[in-house]
């Protein structure tokens, strides 16, 4: 932030329009303030001082639609973050699971993979992984091909091992990976029944009928439209009394199909489909 | 009004709430470089101290008089042209999520002259660039007095980086140095 850099609401709108027509990307339903913010970011990585030398390097530079996606998109995730919430699902989730003789879970904007693996290792735990699909979606190709290596920083794992342990855990994280220069590679018996796939939410729809669907930290991105929007995918995409479990600080209380879930816990977000 | 500080802040910050009398002025935001606080002691134990109502905010509230939101540890907090508040997971930002420098920018730019923002004692520089945002929109600064801040860095950085703060005060001063500025 050495120049203080300005966009205007007009030129945002500009911005969108560009996506749209160049880049075959819609960010119409975005978050405003956080576009601003990624577009601002952007016009600072790429050295333009106004948003007209940003529009010109736009419209002529060899960016491609999935460097443009990358770049705007939030891809933020950790393993066992808010492990409250793992160990929800873990004492009170997996025993209703365990009812079911396959188990489809679905991590809605799964980026890089952390959360799916997390919730892997706790299903493994509790012998429930063998019958259990995790279907791993994002709008974002690249941040699938992280996911599916399974490669990640040695550097992260001490705070990852210590979320483990709280989220009820029963070994020690180093027991799912092996390191190797600065960097681990997790086992991949843990991904075995993990089916990767680029999904947009916001157009999709349904593909199977889920048990559980985790899709935290998307919604902040979401306008109300939107949000509700994929909400109705989600109930659509769960069988009666499946779960569904947002970020522990989206409220999506404005939607009305909210009416059609039932408040498990409303400090953690955790929400079940009426019969 | 944003507030904003790490380590030493929380006193400064208690001092502030209790001085506060005017409610209905006033919507403040706190941002505090802080670990996850799980079970929500902070905001607890700021509520008893105070007039204003304090919480820790969650995605899409509208911000309103009266009320103090405490950003949660592990997320940026902007502001939305409707006044909504909206929390974002995008990279640290001088080390930190929440930022003090990613709010002020966003608080700002759609508040304008109506933002009051105060930068308290903190062991880093976040916020020394969020406050030139601030003046350059037409907002006010007001820092805490490094010589009586826990830890200086933050409050220094934050002069250093502005030509002309509108106040340098003390924590017991704090409000009714804000207040003017209602």
């Amino acid at each position: 932030m050495d120049t203080l850099l300005e966009i205007s609401e007009n030129e945002l709108d500009d911005f969108i329009q560009i996506s749209n027509r160049l880049y075959d990307l819609d960010f119409s339903g975005y978050a405003q303030e956080s576009l601003r913010r990624r577009v601002l970011r952007l016009m600072r990585l790429k050295s333009c001082d106004s948003f007209t030398a940003f529009k010109y390097y736009l419209a002529n530079e060899s960016l491609t639609d999935s460097d443009l996606l990358n770049e705007i998109t939030v891809n933020t995730t950790e393993m066992f973050r808010d492990h409250e919430v793992f160990k929800f699902i873990k004492d009170d989730i997996f025993g209703v699971l365990e009812t079911y003789p396959e188990i489809n879970i679905w991590h809605a904007g799964c980026s890089t993979g952390e959360e799916p693996l997390s919730l892997a290792i706790l299903l493994k735990e509790s012998k429930l992984l063998k019958r259990t699909v995790q279907y791993c979606t994002d709008i974002n190709s690249e941040v699938l091909a992280t996911a599916k290596k399974g490669i990640y920083d040695l550097k992260e794992m001490k705070e990852y091992s210590k979320n483990y342990l709280k989220s009820g855990g029963e070994f020690s994280l180093s027991d799912y990976y092996v390191a190797q220069y600065g960097k681990v590679k997790m086992h991949s018996d843990l991904g075995k029944n993990m089916l990767f796939s680029k999904h947009n939410l916001v157009n999709g729809s349904s593909f199977n009928q889920m048990h559980l669907i985790m899709c935290r930290n998307v919604f902040i991105y979401l306008t109300n439209k939107q949000q509700n929007q994929v909400l109705r995918l989600f109930v659509d995409s769960l069988v009666p009394r499946g779960y569904l479990v947002l970020g522990a600080k989206e409220s999506a209380v404005f939607s009305p199909v909210l009416n059609e879930l039932e408040v498990v816990n409303s400090k953690l977000k955790i929400y079940r489909k009426k019969n | 009004m944003l507030f904003c500080g790490s380590s030493g802040a929380i006193d400064v910050l208690e001092q502030l709430l209790i001085d506060i009398k005017e409610t209905d002025k006033i919507a403040a935001v706190v941002v505090l470089h802080r670990k996850v606080d799980v079970r929500d002691h902070l905001a607890q134990y700021l509520n008893n101290k105070t007039q204003m109502k304090v919480s820790t905010m969650e995605h899409g509230q509208k911000m309103e008089a009266g009320n103090v939101y405490l950003v949660p540890a592990g997320y940026h907090c902007i502001l939305e042209k409707n006044m909504t508040l909206s929390l974002d997971l995008s990279e640290k930002v001088m080390f930190s999520r929440p930022s003090a420098d990613v709010s002020l920018e966003s608080f700002s730019y759609h508040l304008k002259d109506k933002l009051v923002a105060v930068i308290a004692s903190g062991a880093n520089a976040d916020g020394a660039n969020g406050v030139k945002w601030v003046k350059k929109r037409g907002g006010t600064v007001i820092i805490q007095d490094p010589e009586e801040a826990f830890a200086k860095s933050m409050p220094c950085a934050a002069i250093k980086a502005l030509d002309k703060v509108d106040q340098i005060t003390t924590s017991k001063k704090m409000y009714t140095t804000v207040e003017k500025y209602f």
